[in-house]
């Protein structure tokens, strides 16, 4: 039986839950971990979220047209319904992350170096590292999640954040260099 | 120390090495600047820099979700196909009954909301009508007239029948 994403949807499409049910437990880390990159990686509504965003994928069965990847079409379904939970959240420490993300310029590099990083057990780095994304804004961890968690093309990423490509490429690079800024400061602690 | 080949100096090098790290750059954006990173330490760093945060990036899984998500999720879409699937019928029965019940036993449906029914009752019908005469609708003049004081109602919709008066009070 073909195993792909669509295939899978297709059979839900047409009475088969336990197609809906594989799919819910092949992307419910993924979507989760998208929400959580939205909403802050400390937010208590992470699952309840990302819960939303699958009942929302069945409510929306019959609009999916299969233009775009199954799994574009739920990433965009993800953000959506992270967005509408933000606007009924949002707080002054969410605009402000918002405004220096889409600040001008290409955000610089640290002078160090980040070769201790190799060298961690990975147990170690994998702490360092999710600590260092967690001080990250949401719409930097969203990109480089899309790109570095998802394989994501620019020309994809650009259609499901709406914006150019020219966005994601600057927004892709100020991500990963606030990234290795905040490396650094964690291999320097 | 800045360093340019081709038109390609450090800033603007520094702009596409991120793209470069992807594969996303045209053809003669990824020659001018493997050109200049050829000739530049500082940006074959920094091109360094930004592929071990990439890696670093790509070593951290999503984080496993609570073992009830999915028994969760199942219970709200089931919830919902039911809510679905009872909700019309509901509705439907609904307005039955709420038909039944305006409906008194022997007569026909009568759903028209009853108009307000004027201060002063006496004006609402023309003068010279008596008590206990058959009612028409030519009788009761007034269209806000709810109540006729006439011993059956006037025909036109408008009036409901009341018992006539005992003589002499």
């Amino acid at each position: 039986m073909d195993d792909s994403d669509e295939a899978l949807f297709r059979a839900y499409a047409g009475g088969d839950e336990a197609a809906f049910v594989r799919l819910l437990e092949r992307y419910r880390n993924r979507v989760a971990h998208l929400v959580r990159c939205r909403l802050g990686p400390r937010s208590l509504w992470v699952e309840d979220v990302a819960q939303d965003v699958f009942v929302q994928v069945h409510r929306g069965a019959r609009r999916f047209e299969g233009r775009s990847s199954f799994k574009t079409w739920l990433y965009a379904i993800a953000l959506r319904v992270c967005r509408d939970h933000r606007r009924r959240q949002r707080t002054a420490a969410d605009r402000s992350a918002i405004e220096f993300e889409e600040g001008p310029g290409l955000a610089a590099l640290p002078d160090l170096s980040l070769d201790p990083l190799q060298s961690l057990v990975r147990g170690e780095r994998s702490a360092l590292v999710r600590a260092a994304v967690e001080r990250l804004g949401p719409a930097h961890r969203t990109v480089l999640q899309l790109r570095d968690g998802e394989d994501m093309s620019y020309e994809e990423i650009a259609r499901l954040l709406a914006v150019p490509v020219g966005t994601v490429r600057s927004r892709l690079h100020n991500a990963r260099a606030a990234l290795a800024r905040e490396l650094a400061r964690c291999l320097t602690r | 120390m800045p360093y340019e080949v081709k038109g390609m100096d450090c800033r603007n090098a520094f702009e596409l090495l991120s793209a470069d790290l992807d594969g996303e750059l045209t053809r003669s954006e990824t020659e001018a600047l493997h050109l200049h990173l050829g000739g530049c330490a500082h940006c074959a760093r920094r091109r360094s820099l930004l592929e071990i945060t990439r890696q670093a990036y790509r070593s951290i899984g999503a984080e496993p979700v609570s073992t009830g998500f999915a028994d969760a999720v199942m219970r709200r879409v089931r919830r919902r196909a039911g809510v679905r699937w009872w909700l019309p019928a509901a509705a439907a029965i609904a307005a039955l009954v709420a038909v039944a019940l305006l409906r008194e036993p022997g007569t026909p449906p009568r759903i028209a909301a009853k108009r307000p029914v004027p201060s002063d009752s006496s004006s609402a019908h023309r003068p010279g009508l008596t008590e206990g005469r058959m009612g028409t609708a030519a009788d009761c003049g007034l269209p806000g007239a709810a109540v006729c004081v006439l011993d059956t109602p006037c025909g036109n919709g408008e009036c409901s029948p009341v018992l006539p008066r005992p003589r002499g009070i």
